[in-house]
């Protein structure tokens, strides 16, 4: 796949739509297409991995283990989200295990480059940085909305609910 | 409150006194899910249940002597007012004691009352439905309404976010509603073995749909504050409006009539000028702690 098409494909996903066509094209440079067939490891917690992906198709599950319990999903992602950032942010080995749950088509970006990329031309390292930062701190909310137990019923923590008016 | 869709007691007022409750008599018992069941009621007295009609979004107070009342909303198809379908979660002395009756018991309703999901804004428009937990049956009556009247919206969305697979409401409906034109996408927050489908909190399917057009949409959520807070977030941050939102609320309601004040949210009665509020108009009281 060229350029031009890998360009093309980031300019629909949420993570990279909003790019300037430059930016797009700087990063469909150092960019690849990648396949992974259902119940494909992209990849493995405690492992080092030298791409961040944006998901083109399919959807993958994000797990962490557990002792005695296995892997455990704790999300899923899909079209547009971005995966495997600990990878470009050089925080070593990975945090959590990634599988495809169908058939997933995503953009790889080779880490290095891109963070090579990042310190060379700052105004593209400031918006890619951003759009991390953004999609870090939805999970985050995310994470916290579901530590929270939203649905739990009204004893396990102590507030009115639906249907509980009484 | 000028919540647009008010339509407090569309009962013939002149042949109802809405301090009185009527008898009715459980037809049928559906368990859904753990704590979790379906009551089909009837109107006992001929006159009564003739004159019945809801709109979705209202609710009915049951009551149950020596236990008290409880405001439940209706789950049920408007269609069919001679089933009032109430689905009722165990949490508290009315409810646990509704979860005793058996069918063929009886039990007081008042009703209806409240605010309705604003049907006519939805003409037109794509109309986006997200629900949490126990927060699908209020919207239920509504997803039938809109079902049977399909041509006259856009695209129709169904985001669902329960606690655990096992507490999916409502699944052995799915279906049809999917065959009727209801794109129905789900997520759990915790996931158990067996379950293919998306794992993490509700906003983050908003977030996520596709085709969406934020200018010729109406969101209209239910489930717990919280989730509703952030569905509304991810809304507006992807280009809706507060007044393109609306969202069912509930508090501690008794009279039902807003005269007692135990519902009071601010200068609002939730009993009376609601339970479904444009957001705009109760945005402020929602992030006020305590209230």
């Amino acid at each position: 796949m060229d350029v031009q098409q890998l360009q093309e494909i980031l300019m629909e996903l949420r993570f990279t739509a909003g790019l300037s066509d430059e930016d797009q094209r700087k990063l469909a440079v150092i960019s690849r297409l990648q396949e992974f067939p259902k119940g494909a490891i992209v990849f493995a917690e405690g492992t080092d991995h030298k791409d961040i992906y944006v998901i083109s198709s399919g959807r993958v599950e994000i797990c962490m283990s557990i002792q005695a319990r296995g892997c455990l999903p704790v999300l899923t992602l899909e079209a547009g989200d971005l995966v495997g950032w600990s990878s470009v942010l050089k925080q070593g080995e990975m945090t959590a295990t990634v599988v495809a749950m169908e058939d997933t088509q995503a953009v790889a970006i080779d880490a290095a480059e891109l963070r090579e990329l990042c310190e060379l031309d700052h105004d593209i390292g400031y918006q890619i940085m951003k759009r991390i930062a953004s999609a870090l701190s939805q999970r985050l909310v995310a994470c916290r909305l579901q530590v929270l137990d939203m649905y739990g019923d009204v004893n396990s923590y102590n507030s009115s609910q639906k249907g509980a008016s009484e | 409150m000028n919540s647009s869709c008010s339509t407090t007691g569309e009962t013939a007022d002149s042949q109802v006194n809405h301090w009185v409750p009527q008898t009715a008599v459980i037809r049928e018992i559906t368990p859904e899910v753990n704590d979790v069941a379906t009551y089909q009621l009837a109107l006992t007295d001929p006159a009564a249940a003739e004159a019945y009609r809801f709109v979705p979004g209202q609710f009915n107070m049951l009551y149950v002597p020596g236990a008290g009342e409880s405001a439940i909303s209706m789950s049920g198809n408007p269609e069919s007012p001679e089933i009032l379908a109430h689905t009722i979660r165990v949490a508290g002395n009315v409810t646990r004691s509704i979860a005793a009756m058996k069918v063929g018991d009886t039990l007081g309703l008042r009703g209806p009352f409240g605010t309705s999901w604003p049907l006519e804004m939805c003409a037109g428009r794509d109309v986006i439905l997200v629900a949490g937990g126990i927060g699908l049956p209020p919207l239920r009556p509504l997803i039938y309404r809109l079902l049977a009247e399909r041509q006259q919206y856009g695209q129709l969305h169904l985001l669902y976010g329960a606690r655990s697979p096992e507490m999916r409401l409502y699944t052995e409906e799915y279906h049809l509603w999917s065959k009727g034109g209801l794109e129905i996408r789900e997520t759990v927050d915790r996931s158990s073995p067996g379950w293919h489908g998306n794992v993490g909190v509700v906003p983050l399917l908003l977030e996520r749909l596709k085709a969406f057009d934020p200018a010729k949409s109406i969101l209209l959520i239910c489930g717990p504050d919280l989730m509703m807070r952030f569905t509304a977030r991810a809304a507006m941050q992807r280009g809706m409006t507060a007044e393109q939102i609306w969202v069912s609320t509930e508090r501690n309601m008794q009279c039902a009539v807003g005269l007692c004040g135990h519902c009071q949210l601010g200068p609002e009665f939730i009993c009376k000028d609601g339970p479904v509020f444009r957001y705009d108009q109760i945005l402020p009281y929602l992030k006020v702690e305590g209230l």
